[in-house]
């Protein structure tokens, strides 16, 4: 019996070995700050809408677009996948170029890491014969676009849930603080922009950069709708509330925010 | 029977209208808020600077509720610190308006133009033209639950243990609707 608990014992303080030893030893956070000339993909999340908004009345007309839309309802895809090709992929300009099957197998593999993840792969999967992940997705759209996967993975994103409770202004005001100590770090947060129950915004965004004033917290995000210029959210700090810019889709207002693809629940 | 079913079908959908919690949503109804639109006097005492101001009292259920009248201490070393203090830590004391004393030395404050009201002052001291700020409106804007919330609470509580499997699992059809 006494021989049976020093071995198990010994096996317990072997295997807390092996896990000390086999624990990543590179430091939390991503290799390279987010550049969004260079991390972003250089094709949209397309819309399935048009809108069209009255400045007086402040109406907004939508008008179903009978375009083939090949790449529609995946900001939350896309968002995902620009914070994964910063964590686990390398590029390789100098690297002979694959072929289109290979490039997509490629993709996959990056995708196919944890989207959680905070540590960079000690082995990121290398996309040769680019500098980056703009020019790479500018001529290989065909090798990402099918591997960001269905509709339906935004509509069950894991953190949806939260998007239904209401959001205090102390909520807000420590989502800018968890915000701001995750891009001290060099992470990019990505953040789920709702005004539930309001439904004319749900969209996903990747947070790159911020800058404060004693009135305003300014961050700049990377909008998988927009891939020329980021788009810049503002946090107004008496109010507790964060105001989306006028864009193609939204008229511009105030908007309730929360980080997504981080811990357990979210 | 159908008849029967129509009131708590209706008084289902009121409540799936509402959207998400509903006693967080009561509170976010009932929220009222105050914000500067105007400074009128200020004097400096001792370490600080007391300024007489007057807000708008808004409703967020839309609608301006009225005005008030307030008061507030602001250290001048807080005035002072460089780079200023973020409005939504300003190290300021809401105090009585009767603080503010008839005949004593009127402090100058340089007022700083914003959307229609006041954004802010400077303190400035006229003779040596030296100015401690500057100081935003924004430190001044306060909030708070409307008392009409409280007795509908229990209510309103009693709806969420109720409707949050239904909210739940509604928020997949939600990305539906839009891009």
């Amino acid at each position: 019996m006494v021989r049976r608990r020093v071995a198990a014992l010994s096996l317990g303080l072997a295997l807390l070995a092996l896990g000390c030893a086999s624990s990543p030893d590179l430091p939390p956070g991503p290799p390279r700050p987010f550049d969004f000339e260079r991390d972003t993909f250089a094709f949209v999340n397309e819309l399935y809408w048009t809108y069209r908004f009255d400045p007086e009345t402040g109406e907004i007309v939508e008008t179903f677009r009978n375009d083939d839309v090949q790449n529609g309802q995946r900001c939350v895809s896309m968002a995902r996948a620009a914070r994964q090709f910063l964590y686990h992929a390398r590029f390789e300009p100098g690297a002979p170029r694959l072929s289109a099957r290979d490039y997509r197998r490629r993709v996959r593999e990056v995708l196919d890491t944890d989207p959680r993840a905070d540590r960079a792969s000690r082995a990121p999967v290398v996309i040769p014969g680019y500098p980056s992940l703009r020019t790479f997705s500018a001529e290989h759209p065909d090798a990402i676009v099918p591997e960001l996967g269905a509709r339906w993975k935004s509509y069950l994103q894991r953190g949806n849930w939260r998007m239904v409770f209401p959001f205090s202004p102390s909520h807000q005001r420590s989502t800018v603080r968890a915000l701001e100590d995750s891009l001290a770090r060099g992470r990019p947060p990505v953040v789920h922009v709702v005004n539930f129950p309001g439904v004319n915004v749900n969209h996903t965004l990747v947070v790159f950069a911020v800058e404060s004033t004693p009135t305003e917290v300014r961050f700049d995000a990377y909008d998988p709708n927009e891939s020329e210029s980021p788009l810049r959210l503002v946090f107004d700090r008496a109010r507790a509330q964060f105001h989306y810019p006028a864009t193609p889709y939204f008229p511009g207002g105030p908007v309730k925010l929360y980080e997504v693809f981080d811990g357990w629940f979210l | 029977m159908a008849g029967s079913s129509r009131p708590p079908i209706l008084a289902l959908l009121a409540l799936l209208l509402c959207g998400g919690c509903v006693s967080g949503r009561l509170f976010e109804a009932g929220r009222v808020s105050e914000s500067v639109v105007a400074y009128e006097r200020a004097h400096v005492r001792e370490t600080a600077l007391v300024v007489a101001y007057t807000v708008q009292v808004e409703s967020a259920l839309g609608g301006t509720r009225g005005r008030a009248e307030r008061a507030a201490r602001i250290p001048l070393e807080a005035l002072a610190a460089d780079p200023p203090h973020p409005v939504d830590s300003f190290p300021l004391e809401p105090v009585r308006r009767d603080h503010l004393q008839e005949g004593e030395e009127p402090a100058e404050l340089e007022i700083l133009p914003g959307d229609g009201v006041p954004a802010g002052f400077r303190l400035c001291e006229p003779l040596r033209g030296d100015c401690l700020g500057p100081f935003y409106s924004g430190a001044l804007y306060r909030d708070r639950t409307a008392w009409w919330v409280w007795p509908v609470l229990p209510a309103a509580a009693v709806a969420d243990v109720l409707l949050m499997p239904v909210h739940l699992v509604m928020t997949a059809p939600f990305f539906l609707l839009g891009d």
